[in-house]
C-alpha cells in the first residue's frame, strides 16, 4: 500500500481539486483507493457528496482502535472509498497533543487499512501543525501543488527548511505545478528554474489554470468524470500516469 | 439479499413509487449479454462449491456457497478453449488447471441476461444503495425460457441505514426473498442434476445378502458408469471418459475373477472373455492417451538438441491416436457392441434362477468377501517374502503389482463392510507400494512401446536419424529410471509385509 499526502502550506493552490481528481484516476486505474479528507473544510467530501458522521469523536479516532472503519463511506465509483471530513474533524490537531509519540499517530491509525487498500490519498489541511508532521511521517510521498510564482517559491523553501529541520528525507517531497498559465512569462521562468534545480524533484506534468476545475463545485464531480475529454481531465490523467510510473510501479 | 421481483407490472410500479418517496433514483440498463456456465462431465467445479461462468466474453469463478455467489478475486479470463492448457499462464489458468486437468470444460447451460441497475440517491444525490434487476433467459433446444426476475441489493459502504430502509420498503409490499439462484433455477427447469455422475461407485452392501445377488448389483452399477461414458468417448471431449469406461470394465473383470464360483464356471469364463474383449478393444487409445498426456515430461527427459526428435515422435503418436479414436468410436457405435452391452445389462439386472447355484452363489457376501480378502493378502505376503530373500526377476515385480491391484479393488468394493479408519491406514501403505510397482511397470511397458515404435519406422522416413537418436536416448533414460525404481521395491515390500502391517490388516475386519 502507498500513502500519498496532497499537501500545501498555503490554501487556494488547487490542492483539493488535485486530491479529488487523482483519487478518481487511481480508482479508475484499478487500485483500491481511499481518499482520507483531513481538511476540516470538507471540500473533497463535498465533491464526492459524502458527509461526515454527525457523531464524530476525534479522541476515539486518534486512540487508533478500529474506529476508523466506521468512518469509511463508499463513493459512487468502483474501487473508491472516502473518509469524509467536516467541522468536527478540526479537533484532530488538539487531540494529537494528548497522545504519546504524537508525530507517528496517523501512521498507526492507517495501519489496519493496509490490507484493504492499494493507495491512500490524504487531502491535508494547509498550515504547518502537529497534524502536518503526522502526515509527513505517514506518507510515502508528499505531493505538493505549487503555483509558479515567486511567493510560492518562498513557501516551498519554508517547507524544505522544515523537512531538513525535522530530518524528513527530502526525497519524500514531490511538488507539481498547479494553476499554471504558460502565457505568463513569470510562470514559465519560475517553472524552468525549479524544474532544472531538481531539489526537490518536480513532476514534469502540470495542472493548468482552467475554469473547468473551478466549476467542480457546481457539478460535484471530478472533472476526470464529468468532462473526460477536457484539457483539465487530460492534465490530471497525465500527472497521475507520472505518479504511477515513478512512485507505484517500482 | 436476493429478492424475487414479481411479474406483476402494478406491483413493480408500486415498489418504484415507494422507493421514490425515500430516495432519488437513477437507472442504468446493460446490453443483453450471452452467458454460459461450464463444468466438467464429473462436476469438478460444482463439487468444490464453484461455478465457472462465462459472461459478456469473460470467465469468472464464483463461489456459490455464498448467496448471492461471490466472485473469486482476480480470476478472470477470455474463452480460449476446452482445456486448461489452452489458456495463457495466469492466476486463472493455475486455478482452473488444479481442478480441471485433464478434463475438458463443457457447457452446462447457456442463456442471455439483461441487468437494470437502480441507484438509490440521498439528498446530496449520492448513491447509497444499488439495486440490480436481473432478467435472464436460458436456452432449451431452440427455445428461450425466461427465468424469474431477480432483484439483488448491493450495499454501499457506510450507508447501512439506507440499506435497511430500502429492504423495509421492499418487504413492506410482500416481495419475497429468492429461494433459488439463477443456476439453481436453470438446472431445475432443464432437468439437470449437478453432481449426478460419480466415476467412483461406492457400493452399499448388505453383508447377509447372497453373493450372486450382490455381485450382480455391483456389476450393474459398474455397467451404468461404463455406459455413461460411451457418448463422451465417441465424441472424444477428453481422455477421461475412456479412462473411466475402462476402469469400470476392469473392475467388472476383477469381480468376476476374484469372487469365485458365484456363477458356474462356464458362465464365468464366458463373461470374463466378453469383458476382456472390451478391455482389449479400448486399450490402444488409452495407451496413446497416457503418452500424450505426459508429452512435456518426455520432452524434458532428453537433452536440448534431441527434443525435436521427441516432438516428431509425438506427432506420430497423435496421428496414430486420431486413427485409433476413429476405430474406437465406430466400435462403440457398432451393432455387435451395442447388442453385447445391452445383453450384459439385462443379464446382471435380473435374477437367474435358471442358472444352477454354484458353490458360492448363495453364500453371504460378507463371508465370501472376507475369505477372498484374506486369501489375496496371504498371497501377497508369500510373494513378498520370496522377493525380499531372492534376486528379484522383473516378472515377479509385475505379478506382485497385479496382486496388489486385486487387493486394492477388493478393499474398495467392500469398504462398507470394513473398519473405516483401519482400511484408510492400510490403503495408504498399499498405495505407497503400488505407486512404486506401478512406476516400475510403466517404465518397462514404455521402453517396449518405444522399441516397437522404432522397429515400425520405415527406413525411408523423413528425419529418421533424428527420431531414432532421440527415442534411443529416451529409452536409455527410461531404463535408468526403471533400475532406480526397482531398487526401491525390496524396501517397500519389506515395510508392507511387516508384522505391524499384518496386524493392521487384521484390524480392518473388526467393525
Amino acid at each position: 500500500m502507498k500513502v500519498f499526502a496532497i499537501y500545501a502550506i498555503k490554501g487556494g493552490v488547487g490542492k483539493t481539486a488535485a486530491s479529488v481528481n487523482l483519487a478518481w484516476c487511481a480508482a479508475n486505474a484499478g487500485y483500491r483507493t481511499l481518499l482520507f479528507d483531513l481538511d476540516a473544510q470538507g471540500s473533497a467530501s463535498y465533491y464526492y457528496r459524502v458527509r461526515a458522521k454527525k457523531k464524530f469523536n476525534a479522541q476515539k479516532l486518534i486512540s487508533g482502535d478500529k474506529d476508523i472503519y466506521k468512518q469509511i463511506k463508499g463513493s459512487d465509483f468502483e474501487n473508491l472509498d472516502i473518509i469524509p471530513s467536516g467541522l468536527k474533524q478540526r479537533n484532530i490537531d488538539l487531540e494529537l497533543l494528548n497522545v504519546k509519540k504524537s508525530q507517528q499517530r496517523l501512521n498507526k491509525i492507517l495501519k489496519p487499512l493496509r490490507s484493504e487498500y492499494d493507495i491512500i490519498l490524504l487531502d491535508c489541511p494547509p498550515n504547518l501543525t502537529l497534524l502536518s508532521e503526522n502526515i509527513f511521517d505517514a506518507a510515502d510521498s508528499v505531493l505538493t501543488p505549487v503555483i509558479p510564482t515567486t511567493l510560492s517559491e518562498r513557501t516551498l523553501e519554508q517547507l524544505i527548511t522544515f523537512f531538513k529541520k525535522e530530518d524528513i528525507p527530502l526525497s519524500k517531497l514531490r511538488p507539481f505545478f498547479s494553476m499554471t498559465q504558460r502565457t505568463k512569462t513569470l510562470h514559465k521562468d519560475v517553472m524552468d528554474r525549479l524544474l532544472e534545480s531538481g531539489k526537490p524533484q518536480f513532476f514534469t506534468k502540470d495542472i493548468p489554470f482552467l475554469s473547468a476545475i473551478e466549476q467542480m463545485g457546481e457539478t460535484r464531480e471530478p472533472v476526470t468524470l464529468s468532462s473526460p475529454a477536457s484539457r483539465a481531465s487530460h492534465a490530471y490523467r497525465k500527472l497521475w500516469n507520472e505518479i504511477e510510473d515513478e512512485l507505484i510501479e517500482e | 439479499m436476493n429478492y424475487q421481483l414479481p411479474d406483476d407490472e402494478t406491483k413493480r410500479a408500486e415498489l418504484r413509487e415507494l422507493l421514490h418517496k425515500r430516495f432519488g433514483i437513477t437507472e442504468e440498463i446493460t446490453e443483453p449479454s450471452p452467458f454460459t456456465y461450464y463444468d466438467t462431465f464429473d462436476w469438478r467445479f460444482h463439487n468444490r462449491g464453484l461455478h465457472l461462468l462465462h459472461l459478456g466474453g469473460r470467465f469468472s469463478l464464483l463461489n456459490f456457497l455464498e448467496n448471492p455467489p461471490i466472485e473469486e478475486a482476480g480470476l478472470k479470463a477470455n474463452y480460449s478453449g476446452r482445456f486448461s492448457w489452452d489458456y495463457p499462464h495466469s492466476g486463472f489458468r493455475d486455478a482452473i488447471s488444479e481442478i480441471l486437468d485433464p478434463r475438458a470444460l463443457l457447457p452446462v447451460f447457456e442463456g442471455q441476461i439483461v441487468n437494470t441497475t437502480l441507484n438509490l440517491l440521498n439528498k446530496d444525490e449520492k448513491t447509497v444503495v444499488r439495486i440490480t434487476i436481473e432478467e435472464a433467459t436460458i436456452r432449451r433446444g431452440k427455445q428461450d425460457i425466461p427465468l424469474n426476475r431477480q432483484m439483488v441489493l448491493h450495499s454501499v459502504r457506510g450507508y447501512d441505514k439506507e440499506l435497511s430502509t430500502a429492504k423495509k420498503v421492499i418487504e413492506s409490499i410482500g416481495i419475497e426473498h429468492c429461494s433459488e439462484t439463477l443456476y439453481e433455477e436453470s438446472v431445475r427447469i432443464l432437468g439437470i442434476t449437478p453432481g449426478d455422475y460419480k466415476g467412483k461407485v461406492q457400493f452399499k452392501i448388505d453383508p447377509k445378502a447372497p453373493a450372486r445377488e450382490t455381485t450382480q448389483e455391483m456389476i450393474s452399477s459398474l455397467l451404468t458408469v461404463a455406459r455413461q461414458n460411451e457418448a463422451g468417448t465417441i465424441e472424444d471431449h477428453d481422455t477421461e471418459y475412456l479412462h473411466d469406461y475402462r476402469v469400470s470394465i476392469r473392475k467388472i473383470r476383477s469381480i468376476l475373477s476374484l469372487l469365485k464360483e458365484v456363477f458356474p464356471e462356464d458362465i464365468t469364463q464366458e463373461l470374463k472373455d466378453q469383458f476382456r474383449s472390451l478391455g482389449t478393444a479400448t486399450g490402444t487409445v488409452r495407451d496413446l492417451d497416457v503418452y500424450i498426456l505426459s508429452k512435456e515430461e518426455y520432452i524434458n527427459m532428453v537433452p536440448g538438441p534431441q527434443k525435436h526428435g521427441i516432438e516428431l515422435l509425438f506427432k506420430d503418436l497423435e496421428k496414430r491416436r486420431k486413427t485409433e479414436c476413429h476405430k474406437l468410436s465406430k466400435f462403440l457405435q457398432s451393432k455387435s457392441y451395442q447388442n453385447l452391452i445391452t445383453e450384459k445389462i439385462h443379464f446382471f439386472s435380473h435374477p437367474h434362477d435358471e442358472i444352477p447355484a454354484s458353490r458360492n452363489a448363495l453364500k453371504p457376501i460378507k463371508k465370501l468377501a472376507f475369505r477372498t480378502l484374506h486369501k489375496r493378502y496371504d498371497k501377497i505376503v508369500g510373494m513378498g517374502k520370496h522377493i525380499i530373500s531372492n534376486e528379484t526377476e522383473d516378472e515377479e515385480v509385475h505379478e506382485l503389482r497385479i496382486e496388489c491391484k486385486k487387493l486394492r479393488y477388493l478393499l474398495e468394493f467392500f469398504q462398507s463392510l470394513l473398519n473405516k479408519s483401519s482400511v484408510a491406514k492400510f490403503v495408504k501403505q498399499l498405495k505407497h507400494l503400488q505407486d512404486n510397482l506401478g512406476r516400475f511397470n510403466d517404465l518397462c511397458v514404455q521402453q517396449e512401446y518405444m522399441n516397437n515404435y522404432l522397429s515400425s519406422l520405415s527406413q525411408r522416413r523423413k528425419n529418421i536419424t533424428e527420431i531414432v537418436t532421440a527415442v534411443g536416448t529416451l529409452i536409455g533414460v527410461l531404463y535408468k529410471e526403471q533400475i532406480e525404481e526397482k531398487a526401491k521395491v525390496d524396501a517397500n515390500v519389506e515395510t508392507f509385509i511387516s508384522e505391524s502391517n499384518q496386524e493392521l490388516f487384521t484390524t480392518i475386519f473388526t467393525k
